[in-house]
């Protein structure tokens, strides 16, 4: 994917009128409907792969929605939602491609002791088991489904909108709307053809998606999606953005819910079948003593297992975003463009963007559209810009909102949250001599990733 | 209690019931003003209802006569309205006021965001100004003028409850904003993009159809119930009473049946100035009521009567939402904010130990981490609060956190909020005896 202006757009020209020629490319390169329903059976026989083309799904996508979003230039101001799912994607991509475990010592183990103690418990543990990756694939995998199908419709309905009004002169949103929303419809059914009832999309979950992606929508209806916006209409799309980012986050994060549970008491539940196996499983008097034991301390059990939750969130848990590891279980910082010491090494619309020391950026420091303040107060907990957002148990949805709404808000507008993650499997753009106009953007350390990330390909 | 008094199907009959007097007061009032309230454009509906919102709260010579006379009416009560109980229920209110404060903040308000139905007038309210930290404020300044005694009625034989007087208006200002809130909620649901499924089960949709089916309200034939209606009243009235009772003792506050007994004949008269029961309203209703209050199908309910109620109506109207969950956000933010950092957590620990971990986890109260896990599973304070009257330690710890959280959380509330909107407002004297300093803007405003 390139970033280039579109020949055709004028200044006051906007998506419409840029016609179709340039985001002809748009679909081609972002995966269709039946490759991204066809992860789903991969997620079952080969997690690597799958994984690999969620990632490489969601970066496409990404890209391109940022591009119809942002009016075909480079490269897109706002960070969607998509951009986060990819990011998350890739953060998780070395449990399920085995990268994990003891693999001697690393001068960086002295700053994480208790993740370095965990990492080797578990992997001592639970030794080849990949019942943990199977679970984080085929969830991310089912929620892929549903959302990159959701994203990769409206761009479809959107195009074709455009293509027809290049004969028409003029774009009849409402009725677009309408024809995404039965699209939608028609996803559900789609879907639950091939899903046991566990897994099934309810009308609800629709409702819900539908109006998750309402916000997007509103930004090329009230033609935003153009790059002469003045700094009043920059905010308001800008806005609208983070209202779809948290809508899809707090959809993707329900659905995701019973996957972290099963994945957090794995660990617990696993130390119990070899103590239950070894300890308690024979009829000896010693067995017998110590089962009722276990019998009686049911109250002790379950304060352990929030204890072991509670330590994996606070010690264990990451997140790569951009040129970030942000540790979960501590406030966030703020982002690299807006800290002293980072400041300097970071691209220039980034330091244009953020004020030094500030949590959020110039466009996002204070949410005057009203849906976007509504929802934001439905999940912001922190006291202050970034105070209290640490996370003590990853399990409680309430504190894991608070804390991914906070790090959505603060770092929607970063410039490396654009840049292809490292391990994306062929993510590299399809042509790499257009590439240019894209770097001429980005910051050293960017540069430097994609360098790293184009050596890794080859 | 007998058997008969406010069955199921009677608490069910009560949601279609809103509150006939006040609505008539408020469409007498919209054909004064020239508004249109049943305006199909919502923009057009929320211009009407801050209108209406200025009139009703107009508190100077130019009220309109329509307003002031409904203010100062109620005085069919005043017989039935026990001076000394009301005295001894504020008298109470002072002298354990910041305990109080606590229970209504930390335990009163959560229980009251777990209403389905009911949370979403707040909400509704709080989202048409964007601005759920005042709401929550107004609904404190509410308690506290209720509660707090009018000192120039001391040497009198009349209370703050009595009817034209400062407390009994300020309930009746409030029926009248219930109502006003009623014909915003009437308005037609029209979104900027059509949504899928709301069409499948009303037509037209009002804002209120639209959030009952969000939370899978159940319509008789289409028609869901009212805003603001007598059972949802209802249930608010038990946040203020049963609920405060049982959080005073897991606080460990001395108070005896007396005490009790006149907390809840106050809110009974505050209950029936809100029009809760009201004779014209149900006029068809057999309540199973004997003895009555003039015009009133409810009031009074004894202790028992209330708890036994309000249990029942926990069971029928609880659960989470996500307007719940928003306004107990709101609430721990505005209480944590004014907090030391180490401390900021504590709001939510005193809310979960209040109203439990079942009930603070359908609102998403935070649940902190290794400490307040051992504190909480091993029901730690439970075992403190009782003996917390018998012993230094418990009056030390337990009584002692949750009063030192409310003090700062006051003194926060006590400033304007954003710069511009008023505070909370307590009596000079009452506020100096619970140790809470009066900022000097609000001090010189009480004083001029």
């Amino acid at each position: 994917m390139t970033f280039r202006r579109s020949r055709s757009a004028t200044p006051d020209a906007g998506l419409v009128s840029a016609g179709r020629d340039s985001y002809e490319a748009v679909l081609v390169e972002v995966p269709d409907l039946e490759t991204i329903r066809a992860v789903a059976d991969l997620a079952a026989t080969n997690l690597k792969d799958a994984n690999g083309n969620i990632l490489r799904g969601y970066t496409m996508l990404s890209q391109a929605f940022g591009r119809l979003l942002h009016g075909d230039t480079a490269p897109p101001e706002n960070a969607t939602f998509l951009t986060f799912a990819a990011w998350a994607t890739e953060t998780i991509r070395p449990q399920v491609v085995g990268a994990v475990g003891p693999k001697g010592f690393r001068p960086g183990d002295l700053f994480r002791p208790a993740s370095r103690l965990y990492t080797w418990a578990a992997d001592g543990l639970l030794g080849s088991d990949d019942t943990i990756a199977r679970n984080l694939v085929r969830g991310e995998a089912a929620i892929y489904e549903e959302i990159a199908m959701a994203v990769r419709m409206m761009l479809q309905c959107v195009l074709e909108g455009i293509d027809e009004s290049s004969r028409r002169g003029s774009v009849d949103w409402q009725a677009l709307w309408a024809k995404y929303s039965l699209r939608l419809k028609e996803m559900q059914t789609t879907l639950n053809a091939q899903r046991d009832a566990s897994e099934a999309v309810e009308p609800s979950d629709v409702s819900v998606l539908q109006r998750a992606t309402e916000p997007y929508f509103s930004v090329l209806s009230e033609r935003m999606s153009r790059w002469d916006l003045d700094h009043i209409q920059r905010k308001q799309r800008a806005e609208l953005i983070l209202l779809g980012n948290i809508r899809m986050l707090a959809y993707e994060q329900k659905r995701i819910q019973p996957v972290l549970r099963r994945n957090l008491a794995y660990v617990p539940d696993a130390i119990r079948a070899r103590v239950g196996s070894r300890v308690t499983g024979r009829n000896t008097l010693l067995s017998r003593t110590v089962g009722q034991a276990y019998d009686r301390s049911k109250t002790t059990i379950a304060i352990l297992d929030e204890v072991f939750q509670i330590a994996a969130t606070r010690n264990v848990y990451s997140m790569i975003v951009g040129t970030e590891e942000i540790r979960l279980g501590r406030d966030l910082p703020v982002p690299p463009p807006a800290n002293p010491v980072l400041r300097d090494r970071q691209a220039p619309l980034d330091q244009q963007r953020y004020r030094k020391g500030a949590f959020f950026p110039y466009d996002l420091q204070t949410l005057t559209h009203r849906p976007t303040w509504a929802e934001w107060q439905l999940y912001d907990r922190s006291t202050s810009e970034g105070a209290r957002t640490a996370v003590d148990n990853w399990l409680r949805y309430g504190e894991r909102l608070s804390f991914l709404v906070n790090l959505f808000r603060s770092r929607q507008q970063v410039t490396s949250l654009y840049d292809t993650p490292r391990s994306t499997p062929s993510a590299t753009p399809p042509r790499p001599a257009a590439l240019g106009p894209a770097l001429e953007h980005l910051s050293d350390v960017t540069k430097e990733r994609l360098a790293n990330s184009f050596r890794g390909s080859s | 209690m007998t058997d008969t008094l406010l069955s199921d199907d009677m608490l069910g009959s009560l949601a279609d019931r809103a509150d006939v007097p006040a609505d008539e007061v408020i469409a007498a009032l919209l054909t004064e003003l020239g508004e249109d309230g049943q305006a199909p454009d919502p923009t057009q509906r929320s211009a009407a209802y801050r209108h209406l919102l200025g009139e009703i709260w107009r508190d100077d010579e130019n009220a309109l006569a329509v307003v002031s006379d409904f203010l100062t009416g109620g005085e069919e009560l005043d017989e039935s309205i026990d001076t000394n109980q009301v005295r001894h229920a504020q008298e109470f209110f002072e002298e354990h006021g910041v305990a109080i404060i606590t229970t209504l903040f930390f335990a009163s308000l959560p229980e009251a965001y777990l209403g389905r139905r009911g949370v979403q007038v707040l909400d509704m309210t709080g989202e048409l100004v964007s601005n759920w930290t005042q709401r929550i404020r107004e609904t404190g300044q509410f308690l506290i003028n209720v509660l707090t005694p009018s000192p120039e009625l001391a040497r009198t034989e009349r209370t703050s409850l009595a009817h034209g007087e400062s407390a009994a208006r300020a309930v009746r200002r409030v029926r009248l904003t219930h109502s006003a809130v009623r014909r915003l909620g009437k308005a037609p649901y029209q979104p900027e993009h059509g949504r899928l499924f709301v069409a499948d089960f009303v037509h037209p949709p009002s804002l209120w159809d639209v959030r009952m089916a969000r939370i899978g309200e159940e319509t008789h034939e289409g028609v869901t119930s009212e805003p603001l209606n007598q059972e949802d009243l209802l249930a608010t009235l038990g946040t203020f009473t049963t609920v405060t009772f049982e959080a005073l003792e897991k606080l460990g506050v001395s108070f005896d049946d007396d005490d009790k007994r006149a907390f809840y004949h106050l809110w009974n008269v505050v209950g029936w100035h809100l029009g809760i029961g009201d004779a014209t309203t149900l006029a068809d209703s057999a309540t199973g009521k004997k003895d009555s209050w003039p015009d009133n199908k409810i009031f009074p309910l004894e202790v028992q009567e209330m708890d036994e109620l309000f249990n029942r109506l926990r069971r029928r109207l609880q659960g989470p939402t996500e307007q719940g969950r928003r306004l107990a956000a709101t609430l721990v933010q505005d209480m944590s904010y004014p907090l030391p950092g180490p401390i900021q957590g504590g709001p939510a620990f005193v809310i979960r130990y209040l109203i439990g971990d079942h009930h603070a986890d359908e609102l998403e109260i935070e649940a902190g981490g290794y400490a307040e896990l051992l504190i909480r599973r091993t029901r730690a304070l439970e075992r403190l609060a009782r003996r917390t009257r018998t012993s230094l330690l418990g009056q030390l710890t337990l009584l002692a956190m949750g009063q030192a959280l409310t003090r700062y959380a006051l003194r926060a509330f006590q400033s304007p909020a954003r710069g511009k909107e008023p505070g909370i407002t307590i009596e000079p004297r009452i506020a100096s005896r619970w140790g809470i300093q009066t900022p000097p803007e609000v001090d010189q405003l009480l004083r001029s």
